[in-house]
């Protein structure tokens, strides 16, 4: 059976010289892809598609995301047909674009969410509100985060108001809202549009923080 | 350490004037006592029934304004909230509204909201679901905002039916309208259709979404239940018999249709149960707690409503420990 492999794996294997396949319908490949992969959909995975292909090189299939299981089957189906270092991308082209990697296809890269985020200030969750208004002189909001840059809350610029050695921890906001850098402007304009949102995070898979985006931002965009 | 909005004002703190617990001429009384405390701005409920029998009492909040009005000399007050439902057509809130502002000038302004069953069956129509309610809310708005411009209105709207309707006593600067808001779809409709946000619970999506649906920048307004005593055993006490309905799930607040109902509901609801919901006893960080929590939710105004037969207590307390807070 092929190894599943995540996207760390699959970026070493890459670096190694694999070869990537995306087995989705060629439409969702040319719209969006993993750099250097090729499109072999699931429907024409036969031997005269991997003819030029070497079955002794390192090979990962992926599909969209790891819900989806035609990267599992078209693993397989190439294990059949003499491929011996075959690896399942089970979390796919979804994960790889989620942790803001680079992408190819016709979206281009700067129609998301990841090349519009801008820097936002960060704090700690040990502070105090007096330490906020140096940072907070120009912006709206304060970004809490762990040593690594896990997003732990969020505080508004309300909280100046508040005694200067109010410990942000007692006042922060829960669960800001995030979204992952790869999703695409319009849709998230659309969205943000919906549900009357002024701004929303930008962060990876694990909750480290990559920036902020206001409604504004998009303005022009779509 | 001074935060401002776009008009230069701080986070501020308000009273609530609770029609719902005293008789008229005491409301009054408390408006005026607030104003000499040092609050600055006040919202009063607009109820026909008190939530429990208990409360006893439910004057008419328009009469109540105008005493405030003449007793008053520069107290901002609110109605928290009118609701544009049944009991009052947006033609007569349109008309009372600019007369108040008129008794009030730059003092008054007109809170909005979908209302509760409790005071609104009351003149015998289907009680019609949340969402046609905010939409009676935004057309409601509508109708009042063209009264107030001084135009003769004729309306056959989904909800409300105006004809030939003209309001000759008018000030000339309209009082601001805020919309009362318990979700994210509430919150979008004042943000579209309001001048400011009126919240119960300190929630930084609601504010959110207020300021993302056209709000950035206009006031959001929030009412805080507290009881201030000598002991927090008699604060408990007292916000148990008087606010029992302050632990009742949200869904039954707009449901019940009359006070008996919610009696009965309440009749479940332990002190305990009240207490968690209600910032009980006389220690002052407990109550800035609960103030900061709004404050930092995004509430530009936190309104706090004493719970019971106290309000000069309170009022000296609130002098002595809680107007100071936010202005440091």
């Amino acid at each position: 059976m092929a190894e599943r492999v995540d996207t760390e794996q699959v970026r070493a294997l890459a670096r190694e010289g694999a070869v990537l396949i995306e087995v989705l319908p060629r439409d969702a490949y040319e719209a969006e892809h993993l750099p250097g992969a090729l499109s072999i959909p699931l429907e024409e995975l036969n031997r005269d598609a991997v003819a030029e292909l070497d079955p002794t090189r390192p090979t990962v299939t992926y599909c969209y995301d790891y819900q989806c299981d035609l990267s599992a089957r078209a693993a397989r189906r190439l294990e059949t047909l003499g491929f011996d270092r075959v690896y399942d991308y089970t979390a796919s082209k979804v994960a790889w674009f989620a942790e803001g990697l680079p992408t190819a296809g016709r979206i281009r890269d700067e129609r998301r969410a990841g090349a519009v985020a801008r820097p936002v200030p960060t704090c700690s969750l040990s502070d105090t509100v007096a330490e906020l208004a140096q940072p907070m002189a120009d912006h709206d909001r304060t970004v809490v985060t762990d040593d690594s840059g896990v997003v732990l809350g969020l505080v508004r610029r309300e909280v100046l108001a508040l005694p200067p050695g109010t410990a942000v921890e007692r006042v922060m906001q829960l669960a800001p809202p995030t979204v992952r850098p790869s999703i695409q402007v319009d849709e998230l304009a659309d969205s943000m549009e919906r549900d009357g949102r002024s701004y929303v995070l930008v962060s990876h898979l694990d909750g480290t923080l990559v920036g902020l985006i206001e409604r504004a931002d998009l303005d022009g965009r779509h | 350490m001074a935060v401002t909005d776009a008009l230069g004002r701080g986070p501020e703190l308000g009273y609530w004037i609770s029609s719902e617990e005293h008789p008229p001429d005491r409301l009054v009384d408390h408006a005026a006592a607030a104003e000499a405390a040092g609050f600055r701005t006040a919202m009063i409920s607009d109820h026909f029934h008190p939530w429990t029998p208990g409360q006893g009492q439910s004057g008419f909040v328009w009469s109540v304004l105008g005493a405030i009005a003449a007793r008053t000399a520069a107290l901002r007050v609110g109605t928290g909230v009118t609701a544009p439902i049944a009991r009052v057509h947006p033609v007569v809130i349109a008309h009372a509204a600019a007369t108040v502002e008129l008794l009030m000038p730059g003092r008054f302004f007109l809170g909005l909201g979908a209302g509760e069953r409790i005071n609104e069956q009351v003149v015998g129509r289907h009680w019609p679901t949340g969402r046609v309610r905010r939409e009676m809310v935004e057309e409601a708005a509508g109708v009042i905002r063209r009264l107030w411009s001084g135009s003769t209105v004729t309306h056959e709207g989904e909800h409300f039916r105006v004809e030939r309707a003209r309001l000759y006593s008018r000030p000339d600067t309209v009082p601001p309208i805020v919309a009362a808001a318990g979700g994210r779809k509430s919150a979008q409709l004042a943000g579209r259709i309001a001048d400011g946000l009126v919240g119960v619970a300190p929630d930084p999506d609601l504010v959110d979404a207020f300021e993302g649906s056209g709000g950035a920048g206009k006031p959001r307004l929030a009412q805080l239940h507290v009881c201030w005593a000598e002991s927090e055993t008699e604060a408990r006490r007292t916000a148990h018999e008087w606010w029992p309905n302050a632990a009742l799930p949200p869904a039954l607040l707009g449901e019940l249709a009359v006070p008996t109902q919610f009696a009965a509901a309440a009749s479940l609801v332990t002190e305990d149960a009240v207490a968690e919901q209600v910032v009980c006893g006389p220690d002052p960080a407990r109550h800035r707690a609960a103030i900061d929590r709004f404050v930092a939710a995004g509430f530009t105004t936190v309104y706090v409503h004493q719970i019971g037969p106290d309000q000069q207590g309170f009022l000296d307390f609130a002098r002595r420990e809680l107007l100071d807070h936010l202005s440091a």
